[in-house]
């Protein structure tokens, strides 16, 4: 168990990052922590083909496409985040309070989007996945992520030239 | 042609982006928690989805058809008000892709889309409607009738999103809708075929 937590020491940051960026600063303390109690579990299948860091990336982004379908499931959620502070709140921006406004009006501004728009503009813009990997994690039509993002990219510079 | 190529990310954002913190500590030390979780779930494992079968068999039907009534009733809402006029979202679409193409290609290329979109959830959802025809007969009625309805209602709004569409193509709500329903439609039909099965 000591060296399960030397990894989260390591990780956690980084994936802290992209659940407070997925999940809009609501609820990000619980999915951080389903993220390391299912990369224990499955830390077993880890067979090295990836770095780690990009394995655990992984697991953090079906957790939270799982936890978000049966969220779907149970309630018609309105979809722009009922505070947008929060985000900044939870990531405790305190941090980086030194840097550019841009950074944290970003921040704000996406957790305004609405939840799809919102998880493919992170995984495609900023983690980096391509549409078609984003389309087979959500189980939907590569057009279905191309023109989420491309709402998510015009309702942020929306939002930026406010 | 690549993604970037066709709709790419504008210079002030992609800075923006660069601009974020790769780490963000958390406020709290999430480790305590993880542990106990971890030291917790070891000794009782928990059923997947957290409660028993036969209580999830019989909440879903309620809880579809709630849902189907919000999805179609919104889609009739969004229909009739496309119909009447065409949205900002759809001009500010068209201003977006629409450079150096005509109006008409916009939308056709948009018609065509919503067409790509369609035809992908058919064949998923034509699939998981084959498994479940192989199914019904073990089903109990009151689930069958449930889920026909449910079923029913699903593709009327699955209808009026698409001739809603047909009018402005260039509509991201409508598209969003779309969507949801055809994933609701899917969900629904993962859920029947995972339902238990009467003994013959």
């Amino acid at each position: 168990m000591d060296a399960f937590e030397r990894l989260y020491r390591s990780h956690v940051g980084r994936v802290h990052a992209l659940c407070a960026r997925l999940t809009a600063g609501q609820g990000t303390d619980e999915l951080l922590q389903d993220v390391f109690v299912r990369v224990w579990e499955r830390l077993p299948s880890f067979r090295g083909e990836s770095a780690f860091s990009s394995w655990i990336h992984r697991v953090a982004v079906n957790v939270f496409l799982v936890a978000r379908r049966g969220d779907d499931r149970r309630t018609q959620r309105v979809e722009y985040a009922d505070d947008p502070d929060a985000l900044a709140r939870d990531q405790g921006l305190g941090h980086v309070r030194d840097d550019p406004d841009t950074r944290i009006d970003l921040e704000r501004a996406i957790a305004l989007l609405p939840t799809g728009a919102r998880t493919a503009f992170v995984l495609h813009d900023i983690e980096g996945y391509s549409h078609e990997e984003i389309a087979a994690l959500q189980g939907v039509a590569t057009v279905t992520v191309r023109t989420q993002l491309h709402r998510a990219r015009r309702l942020l510079m929306e939002e930026l030239d406010r | 042609m690549t993604s970037h190529e066709r709709d790419p990310l504008p210079e002030r954002l992609r800075s923006a982006i660069d601009g974020l913190a790769r780490e963000i500590e958390p406020r709290r030390d999430a480790w305590p928690a993880i542990r106990s979780r971890i030291d917790a779930e070891r000794v009782v494992p928990l059923h997947t989805d957290g409660r028993p079968p036969c209580r999830a068999a019989r909440r879903w039907p309620v809880a579809a058809a709630a849902v189907l009534v919000i999805a179609a009733s919104t889609v009739t809402m969004l229909a009739s008000n496309r119909q009447r006029r065409p949205t900002a979202d759809g001009a500010a679409f068209n201003t977006a892709v629409g450079v150096g193409a005509g109006a008409a290609r916009v939308a056709s290329d948009r018609r065509q889309l919503v067409a790509d979109v369609c035809n992908s959830y058919d064949a998923a959802a034509d699939d998981l409607q084959r498994v479940l025809v192989a199914r019904r007969a073990r089903l109990s009625p009151k689930t069958v009738q449930v889920l026909e309805s449910s079923l029913r209602a699903i593709d009327q709004a699955i209808r009026e999103a698409r001739a809603a569409l047909e009018v402005d193509p260039a509509s991201q709500d409508l598209m969003d809708l779309l969507d949801s329903v055809y994933r609701q439609k899917l969900d629904l039909l993962r859920r029947a075929n995972a339902l238990p099965l009467h003994s013959s």
